[in-house]
């Protein structure tokens, strides 16, 4: 039997489940991310993924660290929930004539820092790759390489985002006085 | 602000968020728990009903079509046999002369 057989049968349920759990602080602040314009989706997209993993649906074949193929599945799973999210939001609106679009804004997150919450407002005005290059480099603390892999994209491509998504915080920085101490 | 500097800021923006969500994540047991109920009547397992609804589907298209195509085909050897059955069967109105006593050779 191949590689990835064998790899499939030796994970079993339980040791699913502790791979899980012990990514799973990383894997919400990534879901979060994944769902920057909608973070309340975070968490059906995990809990969604978790099924995936813990039903098979989603098997782990072992030619990447078991983070790296968890990440990929969380974001399909997260294009797929906002794709229905949409499909929802737009039978609504043409059945209602008025679209029920929820924005994240700074009232929302009163539980943020006015500077945390600002942030991740600059982040989502991002073009979603670039998002998912920084919060994988930055966040997560991956390399180019893994996060070109969880995204699908060549490493040049994955470098280009992140070049074009650094230089773009960084004029966000430079301009915002709520990031002064970071000149430091 | 040069590469590095902005490199380590960023990173410290970064930290500062992973610790803001440190605070929020729910408990793994809450996620896991809610992915086993959800289990039964999850739309995880709706793909697979909607593939076999859409597997069938074509088969019952292509066995539409192939049905058809077999009648079509039967119909026309049908016809084509008839119209054999009507030439074999067709008398020229001039036979009868070939077989006169008194026609001229």
């Amino acid at each position: 039997m191949n590689e990835s057989r064998s790899k499939n049968d030796a994970m079993d349920e339980s040791e699913l489940r502790m791979q899980l759990e012990l990514h799973h602080h990383a894997s919400y602040g990534w879901a979060a991310a994944c769902c920057a314009k909608a973070p309340e989706l975070a968490e059906d997209v995990l809990q969604t993924a978790y099924l995936k993993v813990l039903r098979g649906l989603a098997r782990y074949d072992g030619r990447s660290t078991f983070k790296t193929w968890l990440f990929g599945v969380i974001r399909m799973t997260a294009v797929d929930e906002q794709r229905r999210q949409w499909l929802r939001v737009f039978r609504l609106s043409s059945q209602e004539g008025e679209p029920e679009m929820h924005l994240p804004d700074c009232g929302d997150r009163l539980d943020q820092s006015a500077r945390s919450g600002m942030f991740r407002e600059a982040l989502a005005r991002l073009p979603k790759r670039q998002q998912e290059v920084m919060h994988l480099v930055f966040y997560q603390d991956l390399s180019l390489q893994e996060a070109s892999h969880i995204m699908g994209v060549s490493l040049g491509s994955a470098r280009t985002h992140y070049e074009r998504g650094k230089s773009r915080l960084r004029a966000m920085l430079e301009k915002s006085e709520y990031f002064n101490e970071y000149r430091r | 602000m040069n590469t590095d500097d902005s490199e380590r800021r960023l990173k410290a923006i970064f930290n500062e968020l992973k610790a803001e969500d440190l605070r929020r994540t729910p408990p793994f047991d809450d996620i896991a728990r809610a992915s086993r109920s959800a289990a039964s009547s999850s739309h995880v397992v709706f793909p697979r009903f909607r593939l076999a609804l859409g597997t069938t589907a074509v088969a019952l298209l292509i066995a539409g079509v192939a049905l058809s195509a077999i009648r079509l085909h039967k119909h026309s050897v049908e016809k084509e046999i008839q119209q054999w059955q009507a030439v074999s069967e067709w008398q020229a109105p001039t036979d009868a002369l070939l077989n006169a006593q008194d026609a001229p050779r």
